[in-house]
């Protein structure tokens, strides 16, 4: 097998404040291969978008990506780069659209001037070739009459319009590697769809890798071929996408399945998940979990479960790989025995938990 | 204010030592008659004791009528500081209803409103006060605190306004309303406590201005007037031989100077505590 | 401009609906000077009308702009209508003095979907609770205390945290804060504006269960606006779809989802991601946005957008009127057959082709 693009190795993202050491990414390890498309799933404060920015360099202190980890991009470990070295490869060989194209476009340049100023970093072009190329971007992303675009502010085009122009940036280098933090979420659910649509013509034309950052399984399950659940920090499950939906192992990955609404899916009652995500100062022993999860027995709460191998290309963070028999025997899970009221555990503790799709809080 | 603005306020070094220093002056004018060496008033000894530079028994000496200048700083103290006290609560509370109405209720009367704050903060406001107290001979000290206070309310009114609009917006506000509430409740209980906090800078920062402008007005001899000692008619005394009293000129000047320097601190170091986006030393 | 834009109401119904919408209309004013001159207006909402009954779910759905909220809102007379009427338990609402509006408002109440502006920061989560009981005079003192804790413990928070304050708790505590806040002056009717699009998906579906139960132990009937269709799939007993400030369908949710005749439901529907991979199908991608509200196209509103078969000149010309293609399914397009728009009146407006049934696969969920 060849080499993949991308392979991070025992990531830990880590962020230091007078609350305590948060772990929001601890050790977190997976593969993008070329042309490949892999989705990353989970809650917010799942670490999801900090393992995005970790990849980038993007993350500012307090934060700090901890020694061990590794970010290996077609054979360079990325953490051994300097600061200079890695703007290269910013907006280049990688590139990063952003959840709200709002805030990722500067209110006072044209988008013109925004693209072209991509190529004329990184290629030193002419303030006449870069313009000109931006106008091609803009074609390409399917923008109508791309000449007149390019000369209008961010603030004149509408939320799905500016997120064409968030993606034409990325594009413009050709990156191998696009990573998507939440790209459609801020955007309504036809125009989701477009841009969704754009994203994979975009890979079949140019064949970059995306890792495509998201809550919503039904976007995953659309574009990606392989997935990654997050819970407290860590992995807990990955797989083809085919499994996760077919037979997903997780008890996590189960409760978000049966959590989500569905169109077509009638009105049966949703499964929830009781209690909140724990805060990163402080994951729970034994599995993170545990005290959330209808399965859980005595060795959950202990011993910390390693990826288990489930089947071809398909790994859980759970005993129940061990001990498949507990699966049987669900029970309200400890938040709620311990609350004797569903689902708001250990709530009103310090600060948020479970949280809104704000997630500045991360970055 | 909250505890929790309070104790962010506290958690400043600076803002600590600032209101430790007005803490102190506060305390020296209002203990004023029991500590203070001399009675401001009593000419000791108009041929001996006049124009002394300081001593022991005079530390800040004395003035032309050989009046002690630390007693007259300490009782001019409790003038300053109340004159400006009393006239930014004056300006507080006509910027907070002036404020508080336009933007609460808006639509056209908040327009009309904001136009005449438009035109009221055009004219310059000390040539304002200079020209009505010049003309005006006998202005009693109520009457300067009302002249200093109605003039200086505008701005923070407006600023009132755009606070008052914007939380009148929120969600929360929407609620109580949906709740059944009149708009005196939503006003009082929901909207302003919300809206208090940039009032309450304002306030910091007004008391420190005022006690400058109250200190130019006296001193330029249409302020405060004698026998009342302020600290700006202190050094108005001293003024016809700057450099040979310069105790006159150099105490007071330095009890308005510190006081300005705590409140701008105290107001700035309160505007972080309220917003803790503004980092240390941000203006405006 | 052929036919005249329909202002009678949708249906008859059985039971006396608790509210009804008739012909509801807010124009914001755009780009006004000092005395309101020489602007244009926004049409954010042009024409809605439903009825809401006892004990049901109506849920409003649209995309962003598309008026639900504003829609909502004008009901409470949060914001003013520009015109329309609505009848809430035969009272005119809109014709009610401040007096009596303040009374009304005991019986609808609004849940919000921002959890962070929706509760007072300087208000412990009890006095929030509490305000609706001091308004309305219900309890006070010990009482107030005792039914606080109780409405607290209702929608599953701990009665001891009527203390603490907002910022203490996460998302979904806080819109369950907010459920309290409404539930405590005892409404029969709630809207609720999108409630949940602020969630993560396992707190979202806590939320919404609650709301459910909510809603069988109390007989609550609920106006749920929402743009997630999936969420209101689950939730509503009925379903009106708006786009640029109409309803350009409604029905029950059974025939909705089963039959969508509406273009733009049909391409809503298709564009929801499905959280299956084997499922992958063909899907309506609409073309360009949303036009302004404040300059909506002739005729029908979505026609530059609209993918049906029959879409012709008179799709530009004639305001298609809400009408019944089925019994119960209300539909604004005069290409669905049947429809009370003739062949004729078409054909004088430029139409080329006539009605037909059109129902792409695409639109179907399995």
């Amino acid at each position: 097998m060849t080499e993949p693009l991308l392979k991070v190795e025992n990531l830990h993202t880590f962020f230091y404040s007078e609350n305590g050491v948060a772990r929001a990414v601890d050790g977190v390890s997976f593969a993008v291969g070329a042309g490949e498309t892999v989705g990353i799933v989970g809650e917010s404060g799942c670490g999801k978008s900090v393992t995005a920015l970790s990849i980038l360099r993007l993350v500012r202190p307090p934060g700090r990506i901890e020694q061990g980890s590794r970010l290996l991009f077609d054979g360079t470990d990325l953490l051994g780069l300097s600061e200079e070295q890695m703007r290269k490869i910013r907006g280049n060989r990688i590139a990063m659209v952003f959840q709200e194209p709002m805030t990722a476009l500067n209110p006072v340049f044209t988008v013109g001037e925004q693209i072209a100023e991509v190529s004329r970093i990184h290629e030193g072009k002419s303030r006449k070739d870069a313009w000109a190329r931006a106008v091609e971007m803009l074609t390409l992303v399917g923008i109508p009459s791309p000449e007149q675009r390019a000369k209008e502010y961010p603030h004149q085009l509408s939320g799905g319009m500016r997120q064409r122009i968030v993606i034409a940036m990325a594009l413009v280098m050709n990156p191998a590697l696009v990573i998507a933090d939440e790209p459609t979420t801020a955007l309504d659910v036809t125009i989701q769809a477009q841009i969704l649509e754009l994203l994979s013509e975009m890979q079949r034309r140019a064949g970059m890798s995306i890792l495509m950052i998201t809550h919503d399984l039904g976007v995953v399950a659309e574009t990606c071929t392989r997935v990654i659940v997050m819970y407290g920090g860590e992995i807990v499950e990955e797989s083809s996408v085919g499994d996760v939906f077919k037979a997903a192992h997780h008890p996590y990955t189960e409760g978000l399945l049966g959590a989500m609404p569905r169109v077509g899916g009638g009105q049966e009652r949703l499964t929830t998940i009781p209690g909140t995500v724990p805060p990163p100062t402080a994951w729970p022993v034994g599995c993170r979990f545990h005290d959330r999860c209808p399965y859980a027995w005595d060795r959950c709460v202990n011993d910390h479960p390693p990826l288990y191998q489930i089947g071809a290309g398909h790994v859980s963070r759970c005993h129940l790989a061990e001990e498949p028999e507990y699966r049987n025997r669900p029970h309200p899970p400890l938040v709620e025995q311990v609350m004797g009221v569903g689902g708001v555990a250990q709530g009103g503790a310090p600060g948020e938990r479970e949280n809104v799709k704000d997630r500045s809080e991360l970055t | 204010m909250t505890a929790e603005v309070w104790r962010r306020l506290w958690r400043q070094r600076r803002a600590r030592v600032a209101l430790g220093l007005l803490a102190t002056i506060a305390l020296a004018a209002l203990l004023a008659p029991v500590i203070a060496p001399y009675d401001p008033i009593a000419q000791h000894d108009i041929i001996g004791l006049k124009s002394q530079a300081p001593s022991w028994s005079h530390p800040f000496g004395t003035d032309q009528y050989s009046r002690d200048v630390l007693s007259r700083l300490m009782y001019g103290a409790r003038i300053s500081l109340s004159v400006a006290v009393l006239a930014v609560f004056l300006s507080g509370t006509l910027a907070l209803a002036w404020g508080a109405v336009a933007g609460y209720f808006g639509g056209r009367l908040d327009a009309v409103m904001m136009r005449i704050i438009d035109g009221l903060i055009s004219i310059p406001r000390v040539l304002l006060l200079l020209g009505i107290l010049g003309v005006w001979s006998e202005v009693t000290l109520p009457v300067l605190i009302l002249l200093l206070g109605g003039t200086g309310w505008f701005g923070v009114s407006r600023m009132v306004r755009a606070e008052v609009l914007s939380v009148s917006r929120r969600d929360h506000v929407a609620a109580v309303r949906a709740l059944g509430a009149g708009d005196w409740r939503i006003l009082t209980g929901h909207v302003l406590p919300n809206a208090l906090a940039p009032v309450l800078v304002a306030v910091a920062l007004g008391v420190g201005s005022l006690i400058a402008l109250e200190g130019g007005l006296s001193y330029l001899g249409v302020g405060v007037r004698p026998p009342h000692a302020s600290w700006g008619n202190i050094i108005q005394d001293g003024s016809m031989n700057v450099t040979g009293l310069w105790w006159m000129s150099l105490f007071p000047g330095l009890a308005i100077a510190v006081t300005v320097l705590a409140c701008n601190v105290v107001g700035e170091a309160l505007r972080d505590a309220v917003d803790p986006r503004h980092l240390p030393g941000a203006h405006d | 401009m052929t036919a005249p834009h329909s202002v009678a109401h949708p249906r008859p119904l059985t039971p006396d609906p608790l509210l009804r919408v008739t012909d509801l209309r807010k124009y914001f004013p755009v780009g006004t000077g000092l005395f309101g001159r020489g602007g244009s207006s926004v049409k954010a909402v042009d024409g809605v009308s439903f009825d809401v009954l006892p004990g049901e779910t109506l849920g409003l759905v649209g995309e962003s702009g598309c008026g639900k909220s504003t829609t909502g809102r004008a009901i409470l007379r949060l914001i003013e209508p520009t015109s329309g009427s609505v009848t809430f338990a035969g009272q005119s609402v809109l014709d009610l003095g401040s007096t009596a509006l303040r009374q009304l408002r005991r019986q609808m109440q609004i849940i919000f979907q921002d959890p962070f502006s929706s509760l007072n920061p300087r208000m412990s989560v009890g006095a929030i609770v509490r305000e609706g009981l001091t308004i309305h005079r219900l309890a006070e003192g010990a009482e107030a205390d005792k039914r606080v804790k109780q409405l607290l413990q209702e929608v599953g928070l701990r009665p001891e945290y009527s203390n603490r304050y907002p910022h203490e708790f996460s998302g979904g505590q806080r819109q369950r804060i907010g459920i309290a806040r409404a539930l405590a002056v005892e409404p029969k009717f709630i809207v609720c504006d999108e409630p949940v699009s602020a969630l993560d998906v396992s707190v979202q579906a806590q939320v919404v269960n609650l709301l459910q139960d909510l809603q069988r132990d109390r007989g609550l009937a609920y106006l749920f606006i929402a743009h997630d269709l999936s969420v209101v799939e689950h939730i509503a007993d009925r379903v009106a779809v708006m786009y640029l400030g109409k309803v350009v369908e409604l029905a029950t949710r059974e025939d909705l989802y089963r039959e969508p005749l509406m273009p733009y439901t049909q391409a809503l529907l298709s564009a929801v991601p499905v959280p299956n991979p084997a499922a992958r199908r063909d899907r309506i991608v609409l073309t360009g946005d949303v036009p302004s509200p404040s300059n909506p196209p002739s005729g029908c509103v979505f026609h530059p957008r609209c993918h049906h078969p029959a879409k012709d000149e008179a799709c530009a010309r004639i305001v298609p009127p809400l009408e019944e293609k089925a019994p119960g399914h209300l539909v604004a397009c005069i290409k669905q057959a049947p429809t009370t728009v003739t062949w004729e009146q078409q054909q004088a407006a430029g139409a080329t082709r006539p009605p037909e049934r059109y129902l792409p696969l695409a639109a179907l969920h399995a």
